[in-house]
């Protein structure tokens, strides 16, 4: 599991997930995940080479994106694999973060 | 076999080994000639060889087409490594470019600097590959001190009588491996025949404390005597030499070691003159550093000598220490691997008592429902689980069924398995689900360091086939009904702990007679084969549908095989639960009743 990120237009930065989101991957990210979380007004999680989600990965990303939230910032996730966008919307994540498959709709969200 | 040294060194041209003689014993000139000087090679997995120096300049490197005339085949030794020429002084060494430097006796050289008898060149930074010059002029010094001072000195060479007796005790040091003695009283003869051996006044086995300060462990004095471990005061700074070049350090005369050493405070306080460290390693096997990525051999200890004379230690002294010291790190790495073990026992007890509470906390006899059929199996992926199932009645009549999963898996799931078993029982006492279900949402979410949120699904069957049930976040249980697989809901829900604003709903259906339920947790569709497909939900249905007439033994088990078969062989990587209900038709529900009564 990696994690890199990019500035993007607006203040948005593009945070690029790659590999299994699993029980490692998870931790894999958190640390970085939650540094983001404390200081990017604007998130933009890049789900696109994410394989796999599992329920620990969920949290990777709902918690920081909550902290986000709490400091008046926006997240969006961008363009899930069908099994990650199952998952999820299994747990009712897409009602707290809008999922978005085409990048104008995503960065239109954030602004 | 470990040893104390590290050899990761392999030589070709065996043949320039000479005949195995370590030291020449004729004099010598004054200058040392080629023909009167050798190096001694710590081969890997091999005992050490003696190279002659056979012509001059004499140059060392990696393959023998670079004009090496001692080729080391190993991929730290630069083509061009080192070149050995005469000077008036004597033989001197110089770095032809060696990556990471030449070192003698620990110090880098720049320019080049003659070679003295026992001089230990280490080749690169890292100490894996060790050479040490050895000249007869050397042996000559050590005979001219054998002869003004008697009896405080090693042997002649080449007296087989001695060094009958020195191997004598070496053998009897080996044989103390295979013994039944307590660990100090091994390590007491040990140090014992280490004095006799070096002839030293004290002997001592350093071990690191937790912080990794070697402290000393015990301490013998020449007469078999136990020496106060706070009182003796071996030379920390030939002592942090020896662990710095990674490699024994022998002061046979201190007044010519290096200043720093001179001037120790140990040193001169106790008027020591000679000093013998020799740090014990424990160095990875040979498959460890093909599979693995190197590692940092572990320091296990120190075996340490001193004297108050000088000493002067044959080259066979220091293959005997040198044994004794792999020895003591023999024992010393299987005391620490036995240390390992048994607190790897212990905690493998705790486990599997926490394994037997979780497996105590499943209900058991499922089969004694009078309006429903239900088996239910939880398969940890490790000893204890994050799954969890659960059955109990209320006072209204109705049944409950609870499937649950706990992100992530093992002990720390396990805990929390058990904590939400205990808020959910609190149902009996006639709290609604949905209640109970926001309770947990914002017990989790306020102790958000416990790290967890977990997956439920929650149902409660009345005697008339009404099924009423609350989601978290749960995939949908599948429902099977004149054959034919259905999802009870679609859709998601929120997870109970993850999100604070989350809510919680029940919903109701109506059972069918022989409608059965099939709760499961998401380790059976994420069963994965070897190529990392996931089980899925359709393959689940598929293996599903097949089973309107199959008993409920029968129906899990079928399921069960079905993901096994997929996984072939893969290792469970998620805990796996699943509960199949069947609702009874009236008929069979009489039945029951007058099979209870009876």
């Amino acid at each position: 599991m990696t994690i890199s990120t990019e500035s993007m237009e607006a203040d948005i930065t593009r945070v690029l997930l790659d590999g299994r989101l699993d029980i490692e991957g998870a931790a894999a990210i958190d640390l970085k995940m939650n540094v983001l979380a404390g200081s990017a007004k604007f998130l933009l999680i890049d789900l696109q080479k994410v394989s796999f989600i599992g329920s620990m990965g969920l949290r990777s990303i709902i918690i920081p994106a909550q902290n986000v939230h709490r400091r008046g910032g926006k997240v969006v996730l961008f363009d899930p694999v069908p099994m990650v966008e199952e998952v999820l919307k299994a747990s009712n994540i897409d009602q707290v973060i809008p999922i978005f498959h085409e990048l104008d709709a995503a960065v239109a969200a954030l602004q | 076999m470990r040893n104390t040294r590290p050899q990761a060194l392999v030589t070709k041209n065996l043949e320039m080994n000479g005949n195995g003689k370590i030291r020449p014993t004729e004099p010598m000139a004054d200058s040392a000639t080629a023909a009167h000087a050798y190096l001694e090679v710590v081969l890997f997995d091999r005992p050490r060889q003696v190279v002659p120096i056979s012509e001059l300049p004499f140059f060392i490197g990696r393959d023998s087409e670079k004009g090496n005339h001692l080729p080391l085949d190993d991929p730290h030794i630069s083509r061009k490594c080192v070149a050995i020429s005469a000077v008036p002084e004597g033989l001197q060494i110089e770095d032809r470019g060696q990556r990471g430097g030449i070192f003698v006796n620990g110090q880098q050289i720049s320019d080049g600097r003659i070679l003295r008898h026992g001089d230990r060149i280490r080749l690169g930074a890292d100490g894996k590959c060790q050479l040490v010059f050895l000249s007869s002029k050397g042996s000559h010094a050590d005979d001219n001190r054998q002869a003004t001072m008697p009896g405080l000195i090693g042997p002649r060479p080449g007296d087989s009588h001695s060094e009958l007796n020195r191997l004598t005790l070496l053998l009897e040091a080996t044989s103390l491996l295979h013994s039944q003695l307590p660990l100090e009283s091994i390590f007491a003869t040990m140090l014992d025949h280490a004095i006799a051996i070096t002839r030293a006044d004290r002997g001592m086995l350093l071990e690191p404390d937790a912080s990794g300060a070697l402290k000393v462990k015990l301490a013998r004095g020449r007469k078999h005597e136990s020496l106060g471990q706070e009182t003796v005061n071996p030379s920390r700074t030939v002592i942090r030499q020896a662990v710095e070049q990674h490699s024994t350090v022998i002061n046979e005369d201190l007044r010519l070691a290096d200043l720093n050493v001179q001037h120790a405070n140990s040193v001169v306080m106790q008027f020591l003159r000679s000093a013998v460290v020799i740090p014990l390693y424990n160095l990875p096997c040979v498959y460890d550093v093909q599979t693995t990525e190197p590692a940092d051999d572990e320091l296990l200890g120190a075996l340490y000598l001193d004297s108050k004379r000088t000493a002067a230690f044959s080259a066979l002294d220091r293959q005997i220490l040198d044994a004794l010291s792999a020895q003591a790190a023999n024992i010393l790495n299987n005391a620490r691997l036995m240390q390992r073990e048994r607190e790897r026992q212990r905690l493998e007890q705790e486990l599997s008592i926490a394994r037997q509470i979780q497996q105590a906390l499943v209900p058991q006899g499922l089969q004694d429902y009078p309006h429903f059929a239900i088996t239910g199996i939880h398969r940890p992926c490790h000893e204890v689980g994050g799954d969890y199932f659960d059955v109990f009645s209320l006072p209204d009549g109705r049944t409950a069924i609870l499937i649950a999963d706990v992100a992530g898996k093992g002990l720390g799931a396990a805990l929390l398995t058990a904590m939400l078993q205990g808020s959910l029982s609190g149902m009996t006492l006639g709290v609604e689900p949905v209640k109970v279900f926001e309770h947990l949402n914002r017990f989790f979410c306020e102790r958000a360091n416990v790290g967890r949120h977990a997956t439920m699904f929650f149902g409660l069957i009345d005697p008339d086939g009404i099924f009423e049930f609350v989601r978290a976040g749960h995939p949908s249980p599948l429902l099977l009904r004149h054959g034919a697989v259905s999802e009870l809901y679609t859709g998601g829900s929120f997870p109970i702990g993850l999100i604070e604003q989350a809510s919680f709903t029940a919903s109701r259906i109506q059972l069918e007679p022989d409608d059965t339920l099939l709760l499961f947790s998401d380790g059976v569709i994420e069963a994965e084969d070897k190529d990392q497909n996931l089980f899925g939900l359709e393959r689940l249905k598929e293996a599903f549908v097949h089973h309107v007439e199959s008993s409920l033994d029968a129906l899990q088990s079928g399921i069960f095989e079905a993901v096994k078969k997929f996984s072939d062989g893969t290792q469970q990587s998620d805990d796996i639960t699943l509960l199949a209900v069947r609702f009874r038709k009236q008929a069979d529900r009489i039945g029951t009743f007058i099979e209870h009564s009876t």
